[in-house]
């Protein structure tokens, strides 16, 4: 068994280095592909931040009526939070509505007075975040029981961009993982199509070791180690490729969406995207390498 | 050693035509017997060979090899009786990525053999068919002469127990065919039996050996050795 295996090895490296012209138009194929996979995915998780963002936005208030005491609603707010559709309470009280309200408008003497004579009229209020403008109903419900406590809820007037947000993204995340499939299944293709041709080359060599009985097993080991070879130098260097495609592009890419900082993504998920490409490279490798020679052996 | 009953083979062309190789063909090869197959072109000589090397199958008839119908045999099986048979092929099949040592050193592997035995082996048998020189070359980078040595040396080996060849000198001069035939014979007198297949009379008168005389695909006539 373990001189088997030795000599196969061997004998694989062999025919690597043997045929290095078509194992490097192999591995140039391979990197090419697994580069705009995992470029793909860097994008799909700048997005994802992209869409954060956004969802941020859609959340609603619910304003208390003056005499309901801080303690009531801070009541409300761990029932609220009970609710696995609800993704963030954050309690605001009078104080902290003027005291924004005065910061942001600290430039408007008109303001200012107007306020320094009536006081303080803001209500102390819940900013609700849910995980889907769906769900609204549930919560809806909930807070119909506390509508003696409840001076407005302002849901009805930014229902539509709620929904409209929710749409958006929910329309992004679907079209990114039609992408990623539709993505892959290409590439796959592609592989397949490069490895076979590779393949096609030693078709009647193929045929003549299965006449004086080789087992098929050490038919395939050669061409099998040659696209795990294969697959796994692609995403080295596919990796290394996007580090450095994304060390200067980051910058520039800032400029459009300050929010977005592509680098930092990559380098938070450089494990995860090198492991994504070595399985992805070395399992297209080794399937594409393990089709094409059964079809061979077939024959 | 081998065993043809009956057996007829008939293949199908790519527009569905039915072309008749061999008919109702029957002959026993005992054990260290150099056996000639004798034939003008499209006799059905090549099919023999294919037959007994489980390649082609058939249409009618049984096939045995050392008592075991061939045809009935698992793919597991057949593997391993095509261990037992050297083959020369017409067109040599030679492996074109591997060089002169490892062509040789490939059959030994799959036949079991340790790398001392492959070390100690090859030069030697590389030598009987002079081809020592030759070691690190491709195939590619021979001469017809020497691929057909090479293959010669491929089929004996892994010491078979059967070696099939294919128009073994067809490609060719009378200097080359007759050294070819020599370590045929040599081979042969060490114990190991030989199908040939041929077109040419003067490598039977040659060898003096058995010969069967096919004319499109029935037995015609038998001489013995």
């Amino acid at each position: 068994m373990f001189l088997n295996l030795r000599r196969s090895i061997k004998s694989s490296f062999k025919f690597i280095f043997r045929n290095w012209g078509i194992t490097l138009v192999d591995i140039l194929i391979l990197t090419l592909t697994l580069f705009l996979f995992s470029s793909l995915l860097v994008f799909e998780k700048g997005g994802k931040v992209l869409l954060k963002g956004i969802e941020e936005k859609a959340d609603f208030s619910v304003y208390f009526k003056e005499e309901v005491s801080e303690d009531e609603i801070l009541k409300i707010k761990d029932q609220l939070l009970k609710f696995p559709e609800v993704e963030k309470v954050t309690f605001i009280s009078r104080e902290q509505a003027l005291s924004s309200f005065k910061e942001r408008h600290k430039e408007n003497p008109v303001l200012m007075e107007a306020l320094r004579e009536i006081g303080n009229p803001f209500l102390a209020s819940l900013n609700i975040k849910l995980k889907n403008p769906d769900l609204f109903e549930k919560i809806s419900n909930f807070l119909d029981k506390k509508k003696d406590s409840i001076e407005k809820i302002d849901y009805l007037q930014r229902q539509p961009l709620i929904e409209k947000i929710f749409s958006i993204t929910a329309t992004f995340r679907k079209g990114m993982i039609i992408l990623i499939l539709f993505f892959l299944f290409i590439s796959f293709l592609i592989v397949f199509t490069t490895l076979h041709l590779s393949i096609l080359n030693y078709k009647e060599e193929i045929f003549t070791q299965k006449l004086v009985g080789a087992p098929n097993w050490m038919i395939y080991f050669p061409f099998l180690f040659q696209g795990i070879f294969t697959g796994f130098l692609a995403s080295l260097i596919s990796t290394l490729i996007l580090f450095s495609s994304l060390f200067f592009l980051s910058p520039k890419f800032s400029i459009l969406f300050p929010e977005i900082k592509i680098f930092d993504i990559f380098k938070d998920n450089l494990i995860s995207i090198f492991l994504y490409q070595v399985l992805l490279g070395v399992s297209f490798g080794f399937l594409c390498s393990f089709l094409a020679t059964k079809k061979y052996l077939k024959e | 050693m081998v065993e043809f009953q009956k057996v007829t083979k008939v293949y199908k062309t790519k527009n569905r035509k039915e072309v008749l190789a061999l008919e109702d063909v029957s002959f026993k090869i005992e054990k260290g017997e150099l056996v000639s197959i004798v034939g003008p072109s499209g006799a059905g000589k090549t099919t023999i060979l294919k037959i007994i090397l489980a390649q082609e199958k058939p249409t009618k008839g049984k096939v045995f090899f050392e008592g075991k119908e061939i045809f009935k045999m698992k793919k597991s099986e057949i593997a391993e009786l095509r261990r037992k048979i050297g083959v020369v092929f017409q067109d040599y099949r030679l492996l074109k990525a591997k060089n002169v040592f490892e062509n040789l050193s490939f059959i030994m592997e799959v036949t079991g053999f340790s790398d001392r035995e492959i070390k100690r082996d090859i030069p030697k048998v590389l030598e009987l068919v002079g081809l020592e020189e030759k070691m690190e070359s491709f195939p590619e980078e021979l001469s017809a002469g020497e691929k057909q040595r090479l293959a010669i040396a491929r089929a004996v080996i892994h010491r078979p127990k059967i070696i099939l060849a294919d128009e073994p000198t067809g490609n060719l001069d009378s200097l080359n065919t007759l050294e070819i035939l020599k370590i045929l014979k040599k081979i042969n007198e060490m114990g190991t039996t030989i199908v040939l297949a041929t077109h040419n009379k003067e490598v039977v008168n040659f060898l003096k050996t058995r010969v069967i005389y096919l004319e499109k695909g029935k037995i015609v006539g038998e001489r013995r050795g």
